[in-house]
């Protein structure tokens, strides 16, 4: 066989084109093409191999779809928000019908008076707004509902009149951002994490992260869950960090609260060293001790007692 | 009866996301293997995916259906995992081969042999460009007819066929170059 007719049945082989007596003639024809016979092995070993991709959960690709669906429908919001112009051609056809007419003007109203009192009428809600209008007008489906990218909460209703009703709701979305440790923004999520914790692993996260940074609400919100927080890690935690401020009339308040109604007697005893050595006058001390106060930790009632004897 | 791509196709185009969620659950694991073959990381093949199937929507009023929505849909894949490719470079996929080579040390003799051959192949597969790499995943990996990779790399079969001779000579001669290496 000539060399030229050997690679057109090499491309053959490789296309899937012989039938097997073909391909074990071929292979004799070989030998003496060692260059060709290489490239017939190498199919051969293609041929055994399959696709090695790792078996993906069925949970993983429906998150992606989520995702897909959840970006499609930003997109499609954008999208509208910048056809408003052709839209007001729609909005005439549908205010030709009487109910309809009614239940714009309720809305109407209700975006006026957002606008004369601007509390829940700014702008930024009104584009939120518009944003969630512009959704529940396209959702059809339930499945439509289920990978909306705002999760409602906190819902009521309440009749207004035979045609109206007054809805009251929370609506949430998911961010995603990466910014400076310094940035406003974190400041505010910190806090925000520790007045509405998701759970004890994002209040201990949002605790660490607080650690570098110095700002009043992230401090208040750290007393808050030095007072509040249901676990005592978490509490201990917040309260392990304030530590860090120095001689802060605010905080040396919230460890007087600590050391009078705290159940962890070792939280009060780390109460109890910072107020000492951050000059609190001794009276204060005396009178949770005279108060009874310390009464129910042997511990910290003894530290106290020896506080005071040396403050003599 | 389970609606064809024509149909769920001009559902979406109608502003159906339900039939977009089915569209996407048929060929979801089909763009992920694809995407994997390039890739060869299961993270970055679903990234991939997620990108495919955006890129999809956003792009559907461009598909008049003078092809099949799934060799469109291929295409994609492939314009979206080259995209990956320039971002990552090479550095996840290398991290993909030294790991399947070091899972072979765990694994009885013969098993070992295949899974360093392959190891190497899958080297000299990415040594490829990524056209014929396209084509040689669609060919071995994911069974595809000529016609249809022809379709979507949009070439005669028989242009197809001498890729597929091509990218097997190509990838002899990196085998034969690293075999030289590690004996030196």
């Amino acid at each position: 066989m000539r060399k030229k007719e050997i690679k057109k049945r090499i491309e053959q082989l490789l296309a899937g084109e012989l039938n097997d007596t073909e391909v074990s003639q071929l292979r004799t024809e070989l030998e003496a093409y060692p260059e060709y016979r290489e490239i017939a092995e190498l199919h051969a070993m293609l041929d055994r191999m399959e696709n090695d991709a790792p078996e993906v959960s069925g949970e993983k690709f429906s998150r992606m779809r989520a995702e897909v669906l959840r970006a499609v429908r930003l997109r499609k919001n954008d999208t509208s928000s910048a056809n408003q112009g052709s839209i007001l051609e729609k909005i005439q056809l549908f205010l030709m019908r009487p109910e309809m007419a009614a239940a714009a003007l309720t809305l109407i109203i209700g975006f006026f008076l957002g606008r004369v009192f601007p509390g829940s009428g700014d702008r930024l809600t009104g584009q939120f707004l518009s944003q969630i209008n512009i959704l529940a007008s396209q959702n059809t489906q339930l499945n439509d509902v289920k990978n909306s990218p705002y999760t409602y909460s906190n819902i009521s209703f309440r009749e207004v009149d035979q045609n109206t009703v007054e809805l009251s709701f929370d609506v949430s979305t998911h961010l995603n951002m990466v910014k400076t440790k310094n940035d406003p923004v974190v400041r505010e999520v910190i806090a925000q994490a520790l007045l509405n914790p998701s759970n004890v692993g994002s209040e201990l996260k949002a605790i660490s992260f607080s650690e570098s940074i110095v700002d009043q609400r992230v401090k208040q919100a750290l007393i808050f869950s030095m007072k509040n927080a249901p676990i005592v890690a978490v509490r201990q935690k917040a309260e392990e960090t304030l530590l860090s401020y120095k001689e802060d009339p605010e905080i040396r308040e919230a460890f007087l609260g600590v050391l009078r109604e705290e159940e962890s007697v070792q939280m009060r005893l780390t109460a109890l060293e910072y107020l000492i050595n951050n000059k609190i006058p001794p009276d204060s001390i005396r009178i949770l001790v005279d108060r009874k106060h310390l009464q129910n930790s042997p511990a910290v009632l003894f530290r106290a007692k020896k506080y005071l004897e040396n403050t003599f | 009866m389970q609606k064809t791509d024509d149909m769920l196709v001009a559902e979406i185009k109608d502003g159906s996301l339900d039939a977009f969620d089915l569209l996407m659950k048929k060929y979801e694991e089909e763009v992920y293997r694809v995407a994997y073959g390039f890739a060869r990381d299961t993270d970055s093949a679903l990234d991939i995916s997620q990108n495919v199937f955006i890129k999809v929507f956003e792009n559907l009023n461009s598909f008049k259906g003078s092809s099949a929505f799934k060799t469109w849909l291929i295409r994609i894949a492939w314009n979206e995992s080259m995209n990956w490719i320039k971002r990552n470079k090479r550095h996840q996929m290398h991290q993909e081969l030294e790991a399947t080579q070091i899972s072979a040390v765990h694994k009885p003799d013969a098993e070992v042999e295949f899974t360093e051959d392959k190891v190497m192949l899958l080297r000299s597969l990415y040594d490829l460009n990524t056209r014929y790499r396209l084509a040689v995943v669609l060919r071995y990996f994911e069974n595809y007819s000529l016609r249809d990779i022809g379709a979507i790399l949009n070439c005669s079969e028989g242009v197809v066929k001498n890729m597929l001779f091509r990218s097997l000579q190509k990838m002899k001669q990196t085998l034969k170059t690293s075999e030289i290496g590690e004996i030196q």
